[in-house]
């Protein structure tokens, strides 16, 4: 069987549920493995988003970029009713040539980006320097679809080099994988960005995953970014 | 992870930069809808469309019912107005 974005490893992980060992089930579609940080989630039906994310995983699993999908999308991913137009990847710093190579792979998986022309080498350097060394996020969707889109953030900050090394795999049936940032932090972060629609992102993963979470690690998240966690009971 | 430790105006500077860049984005979608307001729509409707389409699937795998969802929906109403005219 090929599944998109997965390596052998992983695909023993995942058949190993069922040999009954290792992981729980959250729900009847849901289940993880704390140990090898893995989630298996059975989706028959891909959504837009889902659709997206999985095509540009494996694209940045073909080159070896260090990533985490984080923010919204998550939320979205595990079933909670609401829409977001734009999937947030935090992807490892690199250099113009690692860029340049991947921005070509973005083009034959039939990407484009937003704010520039990446068929042109002067469109590749402005999104480098303008947008992506910047701090900003070059933003791609599939060519002639405008939404949804990825937006692309290099990691800047010590909560999104945490996200990149200590990433969850999710398997998403027999259709490909992503990576994730880790729930206990996605929820603590979210806590402390504090809108209404943060909160709910916020309160829905909590719920969903309450009984499996570290809890120990959720409290040592809102303390480091002073929140409470009042909003999740 | 213990020793990780946050920059906590770091982060705000960033959350700025965001808003600036959704902010960006949100003139991006004004052309776009000026430039051709039917495709847009077109667009937004499929995507839509789509989304609650897996969505609905994605309940019915959960076990779901109306009533659920319904409840969702209340509660999320409730958080928003127990926030609305908070400064971010």
């Amino acid at each position: 069987m090929f599944i998109k974005g997965l390596d052998v490893d992983i695909l023993e992980k995942m058949w190993s549920r069922f040999r009954g060992r290792k992981f729980v089930s959250v729900t009847n579609a849901l289940f993880l493995n704390r140990e090898d940080r893995l989630i298996l989630l059975e989706k028959e039906e891909l959504g837009p988003e889902d659709e997206l994310i999985l095509d540009f995983s494996e694209v940045l699993n073909a080159h070896n970029v260090r990533y985490a999908v984080v923010a919204g999308y998550l939320s979205i991913l595990f079933g909670r009713n609401r829409r977001t137009d734009d999937v947030d990847v935090v992807v490892e710093e690199m250099d113009f040539g690692k860029f340049r190579m991947l921005c070509r792979s973005i083009i034959e998986k039939g990407f484009e980006a937003l704010q520039v022309d990446i068929s042109i080498e002067e469109g590749v350097k402005k999104l480098y320097n303008e947008y992506f060394m910047a701090g900003y996020k070059p933003r791609f969707v599939k060519k002639g679809v405008l939404l949804p889109n990825i937006e692309f953030k290099k990691a800047s900050n010590t909560l999104e080099e945490y996200v990149l090394d200590n990433f969850y795999t999710v398997l998403i049936g027999d259709k490909g994988s992503i990576k994730i940032s880790p729930l206990e932090l996605q929820i603590a972060y979210k806590l402390w960005l504090g809108s209404d629609k943060d909160i709910g992102d916020a309160r829905f993963l909590y719920k969903l995953f309450e009984n499996f979470l570290d809890v120990g690690e959720l409290r040592m998240w809102c303390e480091k970014l002073g929140v409470g966690m009042e909003w999740l009971e | 992870m213990v020793g990780v430790e946050i920059d906590l105006e770091k982060l705000e500077e960033e959350r700025r930069r965001n808003r600036m860049d959704m902010l960006r984005h949100v003139d991006w979608v004004v052309d776009q809808i000026k430039k051709d307001h039917k495709k847009w729509l077109k667009m937004h409707v499929e995507w839509l469309w789509k989304s609650r389409k897996a969505q609905l699937a994605m309940f019915e795998k959960l076990g779901f019912t109306k009533k659920d969802i319904i409840e969702l929906l209340e509660e999320e109403e409730e958080i928003r107005k127990a926030l609305s005219g908070r400064d971010l």
